[in-house]
């Protein structure tokens, strides 16, 4: 424990090392080094890596796990921006409507989640001004129909004509009913993250697009992604509301840029994603919630998973599950310590000791029946199997890191 | 309440509607309607905010209204031009050709601005209007997003003329048995019918299709577009080899295209993009609409430098050098050019409290409020202040005598006399450019202005003007004038004798005395240097040295005058981050740097420790660092490792700062010979669990990088990352 501390500063100093000479190298050359060729001196260099590998040492963690230990963790305390203290938000978002009402539209960038804020000034000020809809767009399932149909929530726009049902048809209409000047009530669209998946593609943006210039509509997004800003060309960014008189309807955003630098963190934001792989969150998080469950590790099974297979298998196989799981964690305690513990096939057990074990114990008396047992388990990957190396029988494993095994074990005996 | 009601943390919901909780009346803009209070508190009241709004909406208005109609007069020609042409696009077809042309106009417009369309479009109508025996125009607009390919691209143009009010009964469509929405003899039955109707008879209509951002549509599509809208020939074509071949489509459209570019028209998009196959099915008119450095200037100079336009507020040297800057830079729009001047006036009614006094004095009974004692004490020091020339003229007996209504009416006064000065500052400018003008006419260099360092010319000049750098200048121009030849002379005042002349009659009050000058002059100086040469050169000389003087007194920095602040907005800069903003630049000091975020004072501590404190940040900073230690591709597990370190850092730091009773209870149960097995298992668990929590630590941190898009999955060795931002510390 205590020489971990002390382990990472001499990490550190070979790396630091590294890089100097890298800098020496460099400093000769270059006068003032820039972004460029920092990249370039990076991209030059050889990258020097371990070759630890990440999922072959780490057991990947489940949703349990992971939602358990970020709920208990102690870390330190969260510090609060001076910028949205609570005396300061006022003024803030007494602005971001006075600009809103000035024809701009708004959008806030900086590291930290901006949802809670920007909800809080939808509920406190936009919809003491007008109707609001506000929009997750982080979701991995948000589409431009949930928005449009969202906002045919406001009285009178269904009183309109809808010609057909195309979601281009139903932000026409849209516009239509908010560019009547007989139209009181604004509307304000609160986008959360408007540089997420489903609202890049051409089609959402151009549609966006179209809301954003309608002088009755105003919306407020936020942007997290480092180059978000490069979705809209400066024109677009640009282009102002028709005045009044004018009659054509524009696209563009008329975007105003405020620093909005929340440090909170990206739970809610990142909750779709996969906790127990490493690339879970890129493409912005908004992977289809299907992809996710598609790309969830086979072998991270979680112990709520096995009960609930557990508990619709029969007796026998249950036992036969509890005699497998009780040899993998005698040969785990015997393996003892300095062994790679993630690599669990290693503590597999040989097909032909196991039928012997299950014979023994009564739990089946031949062939047949043993793989019809194990197969149930197979089908839900509880159980998994690979030709062995040395024996060059069958070795089966279950996919549990060890204390996980254990508990599991210990609710079958506890229920028999 | 509706907080209470609107449940924001539910995960699956995508979009939350709440109605409108208002007060419920049916005014058009909500009553109260927040504007920004000033960060000075001290010199408000209550109904501060209310006033400045006004103000601000009144001066804006006004402002605005002026720069579109430069705007709309420079448009004016090529915008008459366009409409012309369309309207006469097939009267004035070739004889002779092989096959007919679709007519096209391609419009670049590097200003980018929407106006000139919707002058445009408005022309073609009122045209329409005004002569019965031309055709109107029936316009589509298609943006890229609608000609993703060829059928929607063609559906969008059929259904964008056939559902539009032209005066025909709305068909039900019954897919069985009406052609499908694509197809181009729809159209072509559509306008069948539309000519045989009583108002189109006699004219039918142009069909006009308006590409916006042409640049973005995909060429291959807009061949085909372009190849299938030929095949519809004109029915003014006089003889046409297809319409023989396609006899079924015996009517024929008119189509028009107005393309839309944002690039230069030399060498053309349309012309480096497009094959000559498909060319040669169009004919090219090109139009540039104004735009660069020259439209900056023209609208500067028409509303801030104008003797017939008086802005509600002037804008200082810096806001206009960041204008410059910004326009030749970043953004040469005009829109981006409004922007800029709207958050300019903004940020003088939202930052300065005096703004309220713009258009006019609060009546008496508003100051007569105890909470207007302040701004009344301000005002009172301002402009009863002794001035620095002549100290002693005003004493405390002066205060005294001070009522609410003498003390409005003081402010009555001296608004008019800022004005009066800025017409003066504005006068003199234009004597100025007249006389520069007048100069480069007559072959001398003159001030050299066109050619200034930076290259955007007369703006600099503006700058140094509003600056009160342009006595050397002044100076300059009244030597050359002072060595005119008589002949010179008249010239020049025959220039200047008609821009006096036509003055507003308000305007012309203040140059009595001038305007005396210079008919007095036109009329006494001798006709030619020969008749009689020291009388005219003694009133050349003369008149160089009257006209030094009198521009210097006229070009007179606009915040020499008594409370000019209020007016005024001086070199108060521009807010650029609000249309300019460095996204990167703050995502990585939110990164590198939260705790200078945070209340300033802990920031305070933490700078002079710096390094040692990266456990106490959160731990996507501490995964980022790391980040930043590393090389071009990063081993995850490596990572991994290092932020463990870190962790463990700082849960030996947290336990040491609050939990000394816990270290109490572990020794107890160290010093129990039983408890020791326990506890070694407890620790074993604690450790498990430790491990657990780092991990998901970890995993969190490294997706919210992944989020921010810092990371990228190369694939190419197992469980690394490549690093996407190199060298943040410059």
């Amino acid at each position: 424990m205590d020489d971990l501390p002390t382990a990472t500063p001499s990490r550190r100093k070979r790396k630091g090392k590294a890089s100097d000479n890298l800098e020496n190298n460099v400093v000769s050359n270059i006068i003032v080094q820039t972004s460029f060729d920092a990249y370039f001196t990076y991209t030059s260099a050889r990258p020097q890596t371990s070759t630890n590998v990440f999922s072959h040492l780490v057991l990947p963690l489940s949703t349990e796990e992971y939602a358990d230990a970020i709920e208990n963790m102690k870390g330190p305390k969260h510090i609060e921006p001076r910028l949205i203290s609570e005396s300061s938000r006022m003024t803030l978002f007494s602005r971001f409507l006075c600009e809103l009402n000035e024809g701009f539209n708004i959008l806030c960038y900086g590291f930290g989640s901006k949802r809670r804020v920007l909800n809080q000034f939808a509920v406190d000020y936009c919809a003491k001004a007008g109707h609001v809809v506000v929009c997750n767009g982080f979701q991995p399932d948000f589409s431009m129909k949930d928005l449009l149909n969202s906002i045919e929530n406001v009285p009178g726009i269904q009183a309109l004509e809808l010609s057909s049902t195309t979601i281009e048809k139903q932000t026409q209409r849209i516009y239509d009913y908010f560019a009547q000047s007989t139209q009181k009530r604004h509307l304000y669209i609160i986008i959360h993250n408007v540089d997420a998946a489903p609202i890049r593609t051409l089609k959402a943006k151009s549609l966006l697009s179209l809301l954003a210039l309608n002088p009755r509509i105003h919306i407020i997004a936020s942007i997290d992604h480092i180059n978000a800003p490069l979705l809209w060309s400066t024109s677009e960014a640009s282009t102002r509301k028709p005045a009044a008189q004018e009659s054509i309807p524009t696209r563009g955003f008329a975007w105003l840029w405020h620093d909005l630098t929340t440090l909170a963190s990206y739970d809610f934001e990142l909750a779709f994603t996969d906790k127990s792989s490493i690339s879970g969150a890129h493409g912005g998080g908004a992977r289809r919630k299907t992809d996710t469950m598609l790309a969830q590790n086979a072998t991270a099974m979680s112990e709520t998973a096995a009960l609930h297979i557990l508990a619709s298998v029969t007796q026998k196989a249950k036992k036969l599950f509890a005699l497998l799981g009780a040899k993998q964690l005698e040969s785990i305690e015997d393996a003892g310590e300095g062994v790679a513990v993630n690599d669990l096939q290693q503590f597999g057990l040989g097909y032909d000791i196991l039928f012997n074990a299950a014979r023994d114990n009564f739990v089946a008396t031949n062939d047949t029946a043993l793989r019809s047992l194990l197969g149930e388990f197979r089908d839900h990957g509880l159980v998994l199997s690979a030709q062995g190396a040395s024996s060059g029988g069958e070795i089966l494993w279950i996919p549990l890191r060890k204390e996980r095994l254990s508990s599991v074990i210990k609710s079958i005996q506890s229920e028999q | 309440m509706i907080g209470s009601m609107v449940n924001f943390e539910d995960i699956n919901q995508t979009t939350i509607y709440i109605p409108y909780s208002g007060p419920d009346d049916d005014s058009d803009t909500p009553s109260d309607i927040p504007f920004p209070a000033p960060p000075l508190k001290e010199r408000d009241f209550l109904d501060g905010h209310e006033l400045r709004l006004k103000a601000y909406r009144v001066a804006w208005d006004k402002c605005l209204t002026r720069v579109q109609s430069i705007v709309k007069t420079l448009h004016a020609p090529v915008v008459s031009d366009v409409a012309m042409q369309v309207q006469e696009s097939y009267s004035k077809v070739l004889p002779g050709l092989p096959y007919p042309e679709l007519p096209v106009f391609c419009v670049t417009n590097l200003s980018g601005s929407t106006s000139f369309l919707n002058d445009v479009s408005k022309c073609l109508e009122v045209d329409a209007g005004v002569s019965e025996g031309q055709a109107s125009t029936f316009a589509v607009h298609l943006h890229p997003s609608d000609c993703a390919n060829v059928s929607n691209g063609m559906k969008a143009i059929i259904t964008g003329f056939i559902e539009r009010d032209s005066g025909l009964d709305q068909v039900k469509h019954r897919p069985a048995t009406s052609l499908a929405n694509f197809d181009i003899n729809l159209l072509v039955a559509w306008y069948k019918a539309l000519k045989e109707t009583a108002t189109y008879s006699s004219a039918p209509p142009k069909l006009v299709l308006i590409l916006h951002d042409f640049e973005q549509f995909d060429p291959a599509t807009m061949q085909d577009i372009f190849y299938i809208l030929r095949y519809v020939p004109s029915p003014f074509f006089p003889y046409s080899l297809i319409s023989l071949s396609c006899s079924g489509k015996a009517l024929q459209l008119p189509l028009v295209f107005i393309l839309l570019l944002s690039t230069p028209p030399i060498p053309s998009y349309l012309q480096t993009t497009y094959p000559h196959s498909t060319l040669s099915l169009l004919r090219i008119t090109h139009c540039v609409v104004p735009s660069g450095p020259k439209v900056l200037e023209e609208v500067l100079l028409k509303t801030f430098f104008d003797i017939e336009f008086e802005p509600c507020v002037f804008i200082g040297p810096a806001i206009l050098e960041y204008l410059m800057d910004y326009f030749t830079r970043y953004n040469s729009s005009i829109d981006g050019l409004i922007t800029t001047l709207q958050i300019s006036y903004l940020k003088h009614f939202t930052s300065e409290p005096m703004s309220l006094l713009v258009l006019e004095t609060p009546s008496v009974n508003y100051f007569s409020e105890a909470d207007a004692f302040s701004l009344l004490d301000a005002l009172l020091t301002r402009l009863l202040a002794p001035s620095e020339q002549s100290p002693s003229s005003t004493d405390a007996s002066d205060w005294q005598e001070q009522s609410i209504p003498s003390l409005v009416k003081l402010m009555d006064e001296t608004r008019a006399q800022f004005y009066v000065h800025s017409l003066k500052f504005r006068l003199g400018f234009r004597i100025l450019l007249i006389i520069q003008g007048f100069m480069t006419k007559q072959g001398y260099k003159g001030l050299n202005w066109d050619e200034g360092s930076t290259g955007s010319g007369l703006c600099d000049v503006m700058v140094d003007a509003l600056r009160g750098n342009l006595t050397r200048d002044v100076k300059y121009l009244g030597t050359m004038v002072k060595k005119f030849k008589v002949q010179q002379l008249h010239s020049l005042l025959n220039e200047l004798h008609p821009y006096f002349r036509d003055m507003p009659t308000h305007v012309r009050v203040q140059v009595e005395a001038a305007w005396t000058k210079i008919i007095f002059l036109r009329n006494t100086l001798p006709k030619n240097d020969d008749d009689a040469s020291t009388a005219g050169k003694e009133a050349v000389s003369e008149f160089g040295e009257w006209l030094i003087e009198y521009l210097n007194d006229l070009i007179l920095p606009l915040d020499e005058s008594l409370l000019w602040d209020v007016w005024y907005t001086g070199n108060s800069t521009f807010p650029s981050e609000v249309i300019n903003p460095s996204v990167r630049a703050s995502l990585l000091s939110g990164l590198l740097r939260p705790l200078e975020f945070g209340d300033s004072s802990l920031a305070e501590n933490d700078a002079q420790q710096d390094t040692e404190t990266l456990w106490q940040l959160p731990d996507t900073n501490i995964l980022f660092r790391r980040y930043l230690d590393s090389g071009k591709m990063i081993n995850i597990y490596d990572w991994l490792e290092s932020f463990q370190a870190v962790l463990d850092t700082q849960k030996e730091e947290l336990k040491n700062v609050g939990d000394v009773p816990a270290k109490g209870s572990r020794s107890k149960i160290g010093a129990n010979g039983k408890g020791k097995k326990k506890q070694v298992s407890a620790d074993e668990d604690d450790e498990e669990k430790w491990k657990v929590e780092v991990q998901a630590r970890f995993m969190r941190a490294l997706h919210e990088l992944d989020y921010l898009g810092f990371i990228k999955h190369t694939g190419r060795k197992p469980d690394h990352v490549m690093r996407t931002v190199f060298n943040v510390t410059d």
